[in-house]
C-alpha cells in the first residue's frame, strides 16, 4: 500500500503545521467575536478551547481512516467502501463543500475590503484580482500552496505584537463572573465556531504529499493547539478591550481594536490588519482549490489545468452572485454548517463504518 | 581531456575525416595562413601554421633554429620529438583533427608532403590581446583581496588552485559553440560536493547548442532552470573569494573562455545578498551591515508603491502632522501620483543607463550633475514634490547596496509592476504584487534546488548564515540544502576561560 505519491513532490512533515494552522485562520478571525458571545457571553473563551480540543479527537480519527485506505486520501477510501459509483458522488459532494469554502472565503474579503478600504472599486473587480492571485499560487503544485501556507503564518504573526498596545486599555473585569454559564450554552456558543477550525479536514486530501506521513501526527497536534491558543488570546482581549454591548454590534472587532493602535508614521492601522489579511485567507483558498481540483482531476479524469479554470470559474460566478452582507453571511452560514456537518457528523460516522466494514469483510486484509 | 574533447566535436558537428588536402586549401584562402619549408628542398619538411594564432617569437627563436640544427639526422617525426623544445606535442593523422589543431595556435610539423602523419607543436599565443590583470572594479571590497578573474580561463583556473591548495578541486572540460569553440570548464571539490548535482550540470552543458559564446553570463542564461524570471538563478561573480567560498560550500563552478565572470550554483535567494567583507569584518558588524541591505532592498522596492497607494486611496493612513507638509510639497503638482512616480523612477534609470554606458570620467560627472540639475528643476517646475523626491532618490541608493549586479537589476524592475498594482488597487494591489512575488520565487529552483532555502523548505540550521553572519564558531557545517558528502567543514577550537571552564 503506497500512501505517498513521487517523492519530489512531497513536504516535509513539519509543513502539516503550517497547512493545517495557515489554513484554519481566514476572514472569520476579524469577526468571530460577536457569534460566539452569543450564549456563553464572557465565559465564550471555554468555548474556544471545547472546540479546540475536540478537535484533537477529529485529528485522531481522520489519521486512523487515512492510515487504513489504500492511497492515502480519502477519495480512495469513498471508493475503498462504498464502490465506485457510489463513492464518486460521495466525492462530488465533497467538491462542492471545497468551493463553497474557497468562494466564502474570497467573498467574505472582499466585503471586508469594499467596506473598509474601497468602497468605490466594484465587488466583480476585487474578487478577480483575489481570485486570480490564488489560482496561480494553485498552479504552482502543492509544493508552492505549501510555501504560501508559510507566508501565510509567518507575515501575519507579526501582526500580533500589536496586541502589545491593547493592554493598557484593557477592563479585565469584563471577564467576570467566571463560569457562570451552563453546559448548554457553551455547546451553542461552541457550535457557532466550529468554522473558525475547519482547515483540519484538508488534511484528508493532502495526506498523500506528506513525507513519512503516517508519523506525521506530532505536527497536526501541534497546529491544532497552536491555533486554539491564538483564538484563545484573541478571544480573550476582545473581551477584555470590548464590553459585551459592543461586542454584539460591531461586525469586525478584530479591525475595531486595531484602530487603537497608532504608530508616529501610521494613523489607521487597520489598513495594515486588512491588507496584510490577504496573506491569512489565502492559505485556506488556496488549499480548498488546490483540494477541488485534486477531487475533481481523481474522480472524472479531469486534466489538471483543465480542473483547476473550470474550478475558479465556478468560484468566480458563486463569489459575484452574492451581493448584500446579509447574502454573504448566509453563504458564511451553510459553509459552517457544512464544515460542522463533515467534520462532527460525516468523519465519526465513517470512522465507525470503516471499522464495521473491517471487522465484517476484510478483517484479514488489514491485519498484516 | 582530449578524449572527451573529440568526442564531444564529432558528436556536435558531425564532419567526418576531412582530407587532408582540403583543410589546408581551406587554410590558404586566409592571408595570415603560413606554409612553408625552412630548407631550400620544400619536399624535405613543411611546418603549417596560423600566423595570428602562434607565438611568432616562439617560432622564430625556438622552432626553427632546433629543427634547422638537427635536421641531418632526422629521419621521421619522433626524432623531432626528442629535440623539439615543447612540451605539448602530438602526431595526428586526422584532417579534421589537423584543423582543430590550427585554430588553436598549433604548428603543424610534417615531413614529407606526401606523408599523412604531422606533428602538432603548441606555440600558441594565448595571452594576446587579453589584458594581464583585473582589480575587482564591479563588486568592490574595502577590505580583502582586489584581484578578480580575467578574461583568460587558463588565469582563472591558476588563481583559483591558489586558494584550494587540494587535487580534490577537480576541472571538467567541455566545448562550447560550434563556431567560437569555447573552452567552458566545470569545477567542483571531489567527495564534498553532491555528485548528482555535478552530473546534472555536466548534462546540461552538453546539451547546449550554440554558435558563439560571448561571455558566461550567456550561458548562465542557457543553464538556467526557469528563462521567464528576472532573478539570476547563479551567483555570477568577478570576485575569487566569493567564487572560492561557493565551492567549499559545495556549490559548483561554471567557467568559460573569454569572460571574467564565473557562475557558481545551486544558488539561494540568499547567495546574492551576500559580500566577503560579511566575512572579514567581526560577526556582529557583518551581521548589521548585511541586516542594513536587506532592508534597503524592501524599502528600494515598496518604497514608491507605498507612496503611490497612500496617497491614491488610503491618505487617511497618514498621521496629521505628516499629512501638512506632503500636501504643502504635493499642492502644485498637477499629475496623479502615479504618473508622478513612474517619471520620477523613469529618471532615475535613464541616469543610471546613461551613466553605465557613458566613459567613466564622463559619466560620473553627468550623472551628478544631470542628477542634481534635473532633480532641482523638476521640483521648481512642479512637476514632482519634494517628497516623492527624496523618496526615489533613497530607494535608487538602496537598490544599489546589493552587492550582485544582476540581482540589483531585477529589484530595480521589479518596482514597476509594484507601482502599477499599487496605483489600480492600493495597498491591496501591493499584496497582491507580494503573493505573486513569493508564487513566483516559490517556484524557482537552480539547479533543482528550491530558490528560497532555508525559508522554504525551512532548514533551522541554515540561519547561522543568512539574516546575520553568526561566529565562526557556529558556521562550521555546510549548507544541507546542497546535500554534500561532508558537512563538517572544520572544528574550532578556542580557549575560553568562562565559568563552563574554570
Amino acid at each position: 500500500m503506497d500512501k505517498q505519491v513521487k517523492e519530489s513532490l512531497t513536504v516535509s512533515p513539519f509543513f502539516i503545521f503550517f497547512l493545517i494552522h495557515g489554513s484554519q485562520t481566514g476572514v472569520g478571525m476579524l469577526s468571530f467575536q460577536n457569534e460566539i458571545i452569543k450564549n456563553a457571553e464572557q465565559d465564550a473563551w471555554i468555548s474556544v478551547l471545547l472546540v479546540g480540543f475536540s478537535f484533537h479527537l477529529i485529528i485522531w480519527m481522520i489519521y486512523f481512516l487515512l492510515k487504513r485506505s489504500t492511497k492515502g486520501d480519502i477519495f480512495s477510501l469513498h471508493q475503498q467502501l462504498f464502490g465506485n459509483w457510489f463513492g464518486s458522488i460521495l466525492n462530488i459532494f465533497l467538491y462542492v463543500y471545497m468551493i463553497l469554502i474557497t468562494s466564502s472565503v474570497i467573498r467574505s474579503y472582499v466585503e471586508t475590503l469594499h467596506v473598509w478600504a474601497f468602497p468605490y472599486i466594484e465587488i466583480w473587480e476585487l474578487s478577480l484580482i483575489v481570485l486570480l492571485a490564488t489560482t496561480y499560487i494553485v498552479f504552482g503544485g502543492f509544493r508552492v500552496v505549501t510555501g504560501i501556507c508559510f507566508w501565510g503564518v509567518v507575515i501575519p504573526s507579526l501582526l500580533l505584537f500589536t496586541l502589545y498596545y491593547l493592554f493598557p486599555y484593557a477592563q479585565w473585569d469584563n471577564l467576570k463572573p467566571y463560569l457562570n454559564h451552563s453546559w448548554n450554552d457553551y455547546f451553542n456558543s461552541s457550535k457557532n465556531i466550529i468554522y473558525m477550525y475547519l482547515g483540519v479536514g484538508f488534511l484528508l486530501i493532502y495526506f498523500p504529499f506528506i513525507k513519512d506521513n503516517v508519523n506525521s501526527k506530532k505536527w497536526a497536534h501541534i497546529s491544532q493547539f497552536y491555533t486554539t491558543f491564538i483564538y484563545f488570546i484573541l478571544t480573550v482581549t476582545s473581551l477584555v478591550f470590548f464590553s459585551l454591548g459592543q461586542l454584539e454590534h460591531i461586525t469586525w472587532p478584530t479591525l475595531n481594536f486595531s484602530k487603537i493602535i497608532y504608530l508616529p508614521f501610521i494613523e489607521r492601522f487597520e489598513f495594515v490588519y486588512i491588507f496584510t489579511w490577504l496573506f491569512v485567507i489565502l492559505p485556506p483558498c488556496c488549499v480548498a482549490l488546490w483540494s477541488g481540483t485534486r477531487i475533481l482531476r481523481k474522480t472524472i479524469n479531469l486534466k489538471a489545468k483543465y480542473s483547476l479554470w473550470i474550478s475558479s470559474s465556478i468560484i468566480y460566478l458563486v463569489v459575484i452572485n452574492f451581493k448584500s452582507q446579509i447574502e454573504v453571511e448566509t453563504l458564511n452560514r451553510v459553509v459552517s454548517l457544512a464544515g460542522s456537518i463533515f467534520l462532527f457528523c460525516y468523519i465519526p460516522v465513517l470512522f465507525i463504518w470503516l471499522n464495521i466494514y473491517n471487522i465484517l469483510f476484510k478483517r484479514k486484509r488489514y491485519k498484516h | 581531456m582530449v578524449l572527451f574533447f573529440n568526442k564531444h566535436n564529432k558528436k556536435k558537428l558531425t564532419n567526418k575525416s576531412k582530407p587532408i588536402k582540403v583543410v589546408f586549401e581551406q587554410a590558404k584562402k586566409s592571408s595570415d595562413f603560413h606554409q612553408y619549408s625552412p630548407f631550400d628542398d620544400s619536399d624535405r619538411l613543411l611546418i603549417s601554421y596560423y600566423k595570428s594564432m602562434v607565438d611568432v617569437e616562439k617560432v622564430n627563436r625556438l622552432l626553427l633554429p632546433s629543427i634547422q640544427k638537427h635536421i641531418g639526422k632526422t629521419t621521421n617525426l619522433d626524432d623531432i620529438k626528442n629535440y623539439i623544445p615543447f612540451d605539448d606535442l602530438h602526431i595526428v593523422k586526422d584532417g579534421s583533427d589537423v584543423q582543430n589543431k590550427l585554430m588553436q595556435g598549433y604548428a603543424m610539423i610534417q615531413l614529407n608532403e606526401l606523408y599523412t602523419q604531422f606533428l602538432a607543436v603548441n606555440i600558441e599565443n594565448n595571452g594576446l590581446g587579453i589584458r594581464k590583470n583585473n582589480d575587482t572594479e564591479n563588486e568592490f571590497t574595502v577590505v580583502g583581496p582586489k584581484v578578480g578573474f580575467i578574461e583568460n580561463m587558463d588565469v582563472n583556473i591558476h588563481l583559483l588552485r591558489n586558494k584550494i591548495s587540494i587535487s580534490d578541486l577537480v576541472i571538467e572540460e567541455v566545448i562550447i559553440g560550434s563556431m567560437s569553440k569555447t573552452k567552458v570548464a566545470i569545477a567542483y571539490l571531489d567527495g564534498i560536493t553532491n555528485p548528482q548535482n555535478i552530473q546534472t550540470v555536466r548534462q546540461r552543458l552538453k546539451d547546449i547548442d550554440l554558435d558563439v559564446v560571448f561571455d558566461n553570463s550567456h550561458i548562465d542564461q542557457i543553464l538556467s532552470d526557469n528563462s521567464n524570471t528576472i532573478f539570476p538563478t547563479f551567483l555570477s561573480t568577478e570576485r575569487i573569494d566569493k567564487a572560492v567560498f561557493s565551492l567549499v560550500q559545495g556549490q559548483i563552478a561554471v567557467l568559460s573562455n573569454g569572460s571574467p565572470y564565473v557562475i557558481t550554483g545551486p544558488a539561494t535567494l540568499m547567495n546574492f545578498f551576500i559580500t566577503p567583507e560579511d566575512y572579514y569584518f567581526p560577526w556582529i558588524i557583518g551581521s548589521f551591515f548585511r541586516v542594513i541591505r536587506y532592508f534597503s532592498v524592501i524599502f528600494s522596492i515598496f518604497a514608491t508603491p507605498l507612496y503611490v497607494a497612500i496617497l491614491t486611496f488610503h491618505y487617511e493612513v497618514i498621521p496629521e502632522v505628516l499629512l501638512g507638509p506632503l500636501i504643502n510639497s504635493r499642492a502644485n503638482v498637477p499629475f496623479p501620483p502615479v504618473l508622478e512616480v513612474i517619471f520620477m523612477e523613469l529618471t532615475i534609470e535613464l541616469l543610471r543607463e546613461a551613466g553605465a554606458r557613458l566613459p567613466t570620467k564622463v559619466g560620473q560627472t553627468l550623472g551628478i550633475v544631470g542628477g542634481i540639475v534635473i532633480g532641482q528643476a523638476t521640483v521648481e517646475a512642479a512637476l514632482t514634490s519634494n517628497i516623492l523626491l527624496i523618496i526615489v532618490a533613497l530607494s535608487a541608493l538602496a537598490s544599489f547596496t546589493t552587492p550582485n549586479y544582476t540581482m540589483s537589476n531585477a529589484i530595480r524592475v521589479l518596482r514597476f509592476p509594484f507601482i502599477v498594482t499599487a496605483a489600480l488597487w492600493g495597498g491591496l494591489g501591493i499584496a497582491i504584487g507580494m503573493v505573486f512575488l513569493f508564487g513566483h520565487l516559490l517556484r524557482l529552483k537552480s539547479f533543482g534546488t528550491p530558490y528560497l532555502v532555508p525559508l522554504f523548505p525551512f532548514r533551522r540550521k541554515n540561519f547561522r548564515d543568512s539574516f546575520i553572519r553568526s561566529s565562526f564558531d557556529y558556521t562550521t557545517a555546510r549548507s544541507k540544502f546542497l546535500r554534500p558528502l561532508k558537512i563538517r567543514r572544520y572544528t574550532p577550537k578556542r580557549d575560553r576561560e568562562d565559568i563552563n571552564n574554570e
